[in-house]
């Protein structure tokens, strides 16, 4: 999805600070969740190496000297009930993900795709790493394939993709991007937009003119979603994203055209 | 040299030249705006500016060269021009190192894609940049700095950039300095068995070894092995230290990590002279790190390198991070300065900073003891956003305005000759970095993104030692020997320098009181600056434990010898104070020298700044929350703000102050 040499420009800061948790690739690959309570046991082949609770630290009265079932380990100590999350990994296991990501330059693929690829090795076996509960397999509800399927399936080249954020009366995000032949090309933000057009704040109004300055000036669109602050959470977070979108239209919350 | 490197800047023929910069990447801008764009850069009080001059950029294929005859961007010398008509200085920085979010970090991609080239991981992998999760938009294979392929690359590309460089030297040209490499580090993989394992690198490695030990036999008796030559020394890939005689192994392979750099740096910086770079400082930047790999000290003494900086990204949040980093290159550096000081921030970080972080983060720096800065980047280009100057050469003037301001009081108070007088010295114990660097696993690529404990990373080694070594190395906790040492220095209102047990020797002098902590071994020659600065009148504080092991922990007695119990041990004009943690609070006290003000609240940070002419009193709010607290001194005091606030306040012992969430106000003191 991402071109090597795309170009990001005249990004507007308050759109930039919005997105910016957007930007840690750890969060898409990793089971262990911000704030979540676990327990992580360390591991070499069923030596094992270390065990750590992510609160209090090294625990070394939870540690066998072997294991011979990652799966049944990591199953006995989460039926202790004393950690959210219970990780099981096998050093060999991570060294293993490295070696074979980094075999060649990998030069055929984009970055988001490199990191897919790192997704699959770490999860692709049964007991390299074992977390219970297992990861779920998408980031709340989003996952790569339907991501990149889409991006790829666009009906028309170049087009643009638009999503506006408004909050207390002002646009909190203001996004832009250019794709071309399944590749995000350009990203840059309202602030190369002429303003006007975005007035009205949240309307069919706005949606309109939006998308007919977005066809003069850059390309036409494919998608535009434009919504409160409320609503673009939501549409993140949880996993029915179309009926997070049409509950919030039929409370005037949320516009959108699809090209499809 | 026609430019000197002085303590508050650059002498330039003569003319006193303060850092006060700002980068400017020309090749991302349209020509046609240069004159535009530095009209706005000099409206903002801007007489340095900065540039990369990016080797991909400019080598499109192998050996042809874009000067401008294809892209009018890229008439580097253009540019150059245009900086000397209006009197404006520039430092340069050719790599072959940039980064500048490049794709491919400024290397062309068939210099990356030599498998000669190439370094290797611990797991006999390449080594690819993006493990680490932190490099848009493409992964590409990380060159190995010990490659001879490597620098035949480079060779080429300095032969074409310097003669262009040195047309334009200073003082007749605009270039005032240049800069050898950026962040040279491993692309941020510093972690002690991440890399570098190819050939090149392990014969580098062995070079280290042989200049270390100069015999075979002398490494055999200290590793106590077997080999035959150096060639048959293999490093270690991990942490396997069973027991003590494994250390040495160990600890050679973490310094040899340090020496890589500092030899490429030198080497660069020697290529960079060779081709004409002469009668300009060199110097370099470090990404942020002050502990090994990096070795900001030893680097500094390298004859080839005039000055070496640290760079500086931070969020208000990260205001202690910040400051501790200053506090580094004021105890460390000859000039403290900053050559990439966040001024706006790349497309791919979380948190692009708002207006008021970034004038609170400079303030805190400046207040600190920065003297020289180069803000990055001060004009907005692609993968950048919040500069003070957009690319198409207007203001954004939610940040223009607080760096014009800025400047007018640079330059009314002329801050850069501004003197601290810090009442301590903290240094990091070096060999506890060291100790934390090796006593670690987990470094392969990726695995810094899968959301572990810290702890996890680390390894409890079993030496029985009789401190706590893995506590005491963790310069980030607040409630070991350091921490400690620190917090009382702060709630005292004292102000203080940071440095490392590498640091030049000579500098100790410069201060009252040394304070280190110091477990069961620590090198012999640290030891013995430390010994040579109390003999000649220093007070020194250490603890917990007194070094009687080096650090490979064969043993040896060198302040050992001249400590005979806790507490106080005079030796020569000064003394030793060996102290638990528990009588930390109390020693330093009974040592440390407190400024002239204080105030009730710690959390409200003081520092008084003098330069003969006049003095400024700094004072920060480093919290989120509004605070009120009395000023204290001793007599009567006149003060006028003049920064943050237009008030003027007397008093008798004290004067009370109101200070916003995180912000910075300067008080004159008249009197």
């Amino acid at each position: 999805m991402i071109d090597p040499h795309w170009e990001l420009v005249d990004l507007d800061a308050v759109t930039w600070r919005q997105l910016g948790r957007f930007f840690d690739p750890g969060q898409y690959l990793r089971a262990a969740q911000p704030g979540e309570h676990g327990l992580f046991l360390l591991h070499e082949c069923g030596k094992v190496l270390r065990v750590v609770d992510s609160k209090t630290g090294v625990r070394s009265d939870l540690a066998p000297a072997s294991l011979d079932d990652p799966q049944e380990c990591a199953r006995q100590l989460y039926a202790r009930g004393e950690w959210q999350r219970v990780h099981v990994i096998d050093k060999a296991h991570l060294a293993l993900v490295a070696r074979v990501a980094q075999e060649t330059p990998r030069c055929e693929l984009t970055l988001d795709a490199y990191y897919h690829q790192v997704y699959q090795l770490l999860w692709g076996t049964a007991s390299g790493y074992v977390s219970i509960p297992p990861h779920p397999g998408h980031w709340h509800g989003w996952t790569y394939q339907q991501v990149s399927q889409w991006v790829n399936a666009l009906p028309f080249s170049p087009a643009t993709l638009a999503l506006g954020v408004l909050d207390r009366g002002c646009w909190q995000i203001g996004l832009i991007l250019l794709c071309e032949q399944g590749r995000i090309r350009k990203i840059t933000t309202f602030e190369s937009l002429d303003l006007q057009a975005l007035a009205c704040g949240l309307s069919e109004e706005t949606l309109t003119a939006l998308s007919q300055q977005l066809t003069d000036t850059v390309a036409p669109p494919a998608g535009l979603l434009l919504c409160t602050r409320a609503v673009f959470d939501a549409w993140i977070e949880q996993e029915n994203k179309t009926a997070v979108l049409l509950n919030a239209h039929q409370q005037r919350q949320a516009y959108w055209h699809w090209q499809r | 040299m026609t430019v000197q490197l002085t303590e508050t800047g650059l002498a330039i023929a003569g003319q006193e030249v303060p850092i006060y910069a700002g980068a400017v990447h020309y090749w991302r801008l349209e020509r046609d705006l240069w004159p535009q764009i530095l009209d706005r850069v000099q409206e903002l009080g801007f007489g340095v500016i900065e540039t990369y001059i990016p080797w991909s950029v400019h080598e499109i294929e192998p050996g042809v060269f874009d000067w401008g005859t294809i892209d009018a961007r890229k008439d580097v010398e253009a540019f150059m021009r245009l900086c000397e008509e209006r009197g404006i200085w520039l430092l340069a920085r050719p790599g072959p190192l940039i980064n500048a979010e490049l794709t491919g970090f400024g290397f062309p991609q068939w210099v990356l894609l030599d498998p000669t080239v190439q370094a290797r991981t611990a797991v006999g992998s390449l080594h690819l940049d993006a493990a680490w999760g932190l490099h848009p938009p493409q992964q590409f294979p990380v060159p190995s700095y010990a490659s001879k392929t490597f620098y035949a690359y480079v060779e080429q590309w300095f032969a074409a950039v310097c003669p262009i460089i040195a047309r334009h030297l200073a003082p007749a040209g605009c270039i005032a300095a240049v800069q050898s490499d950026n962040e040279t580090c491993y692309l941020f993989h510093d972690r002690a068995y991440a890399t570098d394992y190819s050939e090149a690198s392990l014969a580098l490695y062995r070079t280290f070894l042989q200049e270390r030990y100069t015999s075979v036999e002398v490494l055999n008796t200290t590793y106590q092995s077997a080999y035959q030559s150096f060639a048959e020394v293999e490093p270690p890939r991990d942490c396997e230290v069973a027991q003590r005689a494994d250390m040495a192994w160990h600890v050679d392979w973490v310094a040899y990590k340090e020496y890589q750099i500092r030899w490429s740096v030198a080497h660069i910086a020697r290529m960079l002279r060779a081709h004409g770079i002469q009668g300009v400082p060199i110097f370099h930047d470090v990404a942020f790190q002050y502990r090994t790999p990096l070795d900001i000290a030893s680097m500094e003494r390298e004859p080839d390198i005039d000055w070496v900086g640290m760079n500086l990204y931070r969020n208000k949040e990260g205001y202690r991070g910040a400051i501790q980093s200053v506090r580094f290159l004021a105890g460390s550096t000859r000039l403290p300065f900053v050559p990439e000081f966040g001024c706006g921030i790349w497309s791919h970080h979380s948190l692009t900073p708002t207006p008021d972080e970034q004038a609170f983060i400079t303030l805190q720096a400046f207040m600190h003891g920065l003297k020289a800065i180069n803000l990055y980047m001060l004009v907005e280009r692609e993968r950048w956003q919040g500069s003070p100057i957009t690319r198409h050469g207007t203001f954004r003037p939610e940040y223009a305005t607080f760096y014009k301001d800025f400047l007018v009081f640079a330059r009314r108070y002329r801050l850069w000759s501004m003197r601290r007088s810090p009442g301590a010295l903290v240094l990091l114990n070096y060999d506890l970095g060291r100790y934390a660097a090796l006593a670690s696993s987990l470094h392969f690529a990726h695995a810094d993104l899968y959301g572990f404990p810290r702890e996890l990373f680390q390894v409890d080694l079993e030496l029985d030692l009789r401190w706590d070594i893995a506590r005491e190395a963790d310069d980030r906790r607040g409630d070991n020997w350091l921490g400690t040492v620190i917090s009382r220095l702060e709630a005292r209102s004292i102000d203080y320098d940071l440095a490392d047990t590498h640091i030049d020797p000579a500098r100790l002098s410069h201060y009252p009181l040394v304070c280190v902590p110091t477990v069961d071994f620590m090198d012999p020659r640290d030891q013995a600056h430390l010994l040579a600065y109390v003999e000649q009148g220093g007070q020194l504080l250490l603890g917990p434990g007194i070094p009687y092991l080096d650090p490979a922990l064969s043993p040896c007695e060198v302040l050992q010898k001249h400590v005979v119990q806790e507490g106080r041990n005079e030796v020569g004009a000064g003394s030793i104070w060996w102290t638990t943690q528990q009588e930390v609070p109390t020693t330093v006290d009974a040592l440390a020298r407190p400024g002239d003000f204080s105030c009730d609240d710690f959390q409200v940070q003081l520092v008084s700044q003098s330069n003969g002419e006049a003095t400024l009193l700094f004072v920060a709010n480093p919290t989120a929350h509004k605070r009120e607290t009395a000023l204290r001194f001793p007599g009567s005091r006149l003060l006028r703000g003049v920064w943050g606030t237009t008030e003027t306040r007397a008093g008798e012992g004290e004067i009370c102050v109101e200070l916003e969430p995180y912000s910075v106000q300067v008080w004159e003191v008249i009197a």
